[in-house]
């Protein structure tokens, strides 16, 4: 084998060491999903999710959790009932329906949000946000519990 | 005569019948007044391990505390536990792991056995024993730990840490950089706040 073969391979393995350890570090430190930059999955009423998770929970955990936990990014539709803060300062926001018992709570992904201040509890709105729950009869609260959405905005 | 037997019996039942729903439902109401709730929480986990510290953080947790019966609950939403590095996030995520498709939620459901040293009136801060069982992905084993609660005027803290063996729920690494990376035990930690 040639100096020049010899150097050559020395070289080839620098730089596919240098590759493997970029694509490493790239994969290790992918940023977390832009939920508010990508597109939307569903769009939908809170009176229609909760009719699915009502009659079929498993199938409606099947159609819009995701293995991974990129779960469906759904824009859903309902009144406005109140906002409060978690226990890091975030604003969660409650959104209800006028014919239906149910509630979605949705972690807002500012810490403020102007629009906030201008709701009255009833209007009509539409928040984006990924589902982190469905509901379901919750043995431990001994009743049904609330959607939970994460990383939301108002539409 | 016969009128008079009938419009007796239908008061006889009647009056059985109120006794009856009285019976029933005066605990149930008793119970739920002293019954409190929130989705105030904070629940985190911890792994170390020689390579690195792995932490998730969850504020979606909803939990109950009946001062009565002093029964405990919580619910935990498993998809909503934040990663520092969406990698993890995903990998935690998966079947191999807490599977959180197929397990969307964990549950703690209790007693405090110890419910008579503790005063829900009165400012102060108890330790408090909780008994009950563990679901994590499925899996239902027994749980008994100690945790502290802390009564300040209308507020009640609920403050506790205890360490989840992951082998009893069902997971466990044998190889892979999960077995290095990832501790075998995993210490909970689990903040709540009640409206008293």
């Amino acid at each position: 084998m040639s100096i020049i073969t010899i150097r050559n391979t020395v070289k080839l393995g620098l730089v596919l060491i240098v590759l493997g350890i970029a694509t490493f570090l790239i994969v290790t430190n992918l940023p977390h999903r832009n939920v508010q930059g990508s597109k939307t999955d569903t769009q939908i009423t809170l009176e229609q999710v909760y009719s699915e998770y009502k009659s079929d929970p498993n199938a409606a955990d099947e159609k819009y959790l995701d293995e991974s936990g990129d779960s469906n990014i759904m824009e859903v539709s309902g009144v406005f009932v109140s906002t409060n803060k978690n226990l890091n300062g975030q604003i969660i926001l409650i959104l209800g329906s006028k014919t239906e018992s149910v509630k979605l709570r949705c972690t807002l992904i500012s810490d403020f949000n102007e629009e906030i201040n201008n709701l009255i509890q009833g209007d009509n709105i539409t928040i984006k946000g990924v589902i982190r729950s469905g509901i379901y009869y919750d043995e431990a609260l001994q009743r049904y519990g609330d959607f939970v959405f994460n990383d939301c905005d108002i539409k | 005569m016969k009128f008079l037997s009938i419009t007796l019996i239908i008061v006889i039942q009647f009056l059985v019948g109120i006794n009856d729903h009285s019976l029933n439902s005066q605990p149930n109401n008793s119970a739920n007044l002293e019954e409190i709730s929130t989705t105030n929480t904070h629940i985190k986990f911890f792994s170390t391990t020689p390579i690195e510290d792995i932490e998730a953080n969850n504020y979606d947790a909803s939990g109950i505390i009946n001062k009565s019966t002093g029964r405990v609950a919580f619910s935990v939403p498993m998809q909503s536990f934040q990663f520092e590095k969406s990698l993890m996030q995903r990998h935690f995520n998966q079947g191999r792991f807490l599977d959180t498709k197929n397990h969307p939620t964990a549950q703690l459901i209790g007693e405090i056995t110890n419910l008579e040293e503790i005063d829900f009136e009165k400012d102060g801060t108890y330790t408090a024993k909780v008994s009950g069982k563990l679901t994590i992905r499925g899996v239902t084993n027994d749980f008994t730990n100690w945790g502290k609660i802390t009564i300040s005027g209308n507020t009640l803290s609920v403050d506790s840490e205890f360490n989840v063996l992951l082998e009893e729920f069902g997971i466990a690494f044998k190889r892979g950089k999960p077995s290095t990376n990832v501790a075998k035990t995993i210490l909970v930690t689990l903040k709540a706040e009640f409206d008293n």
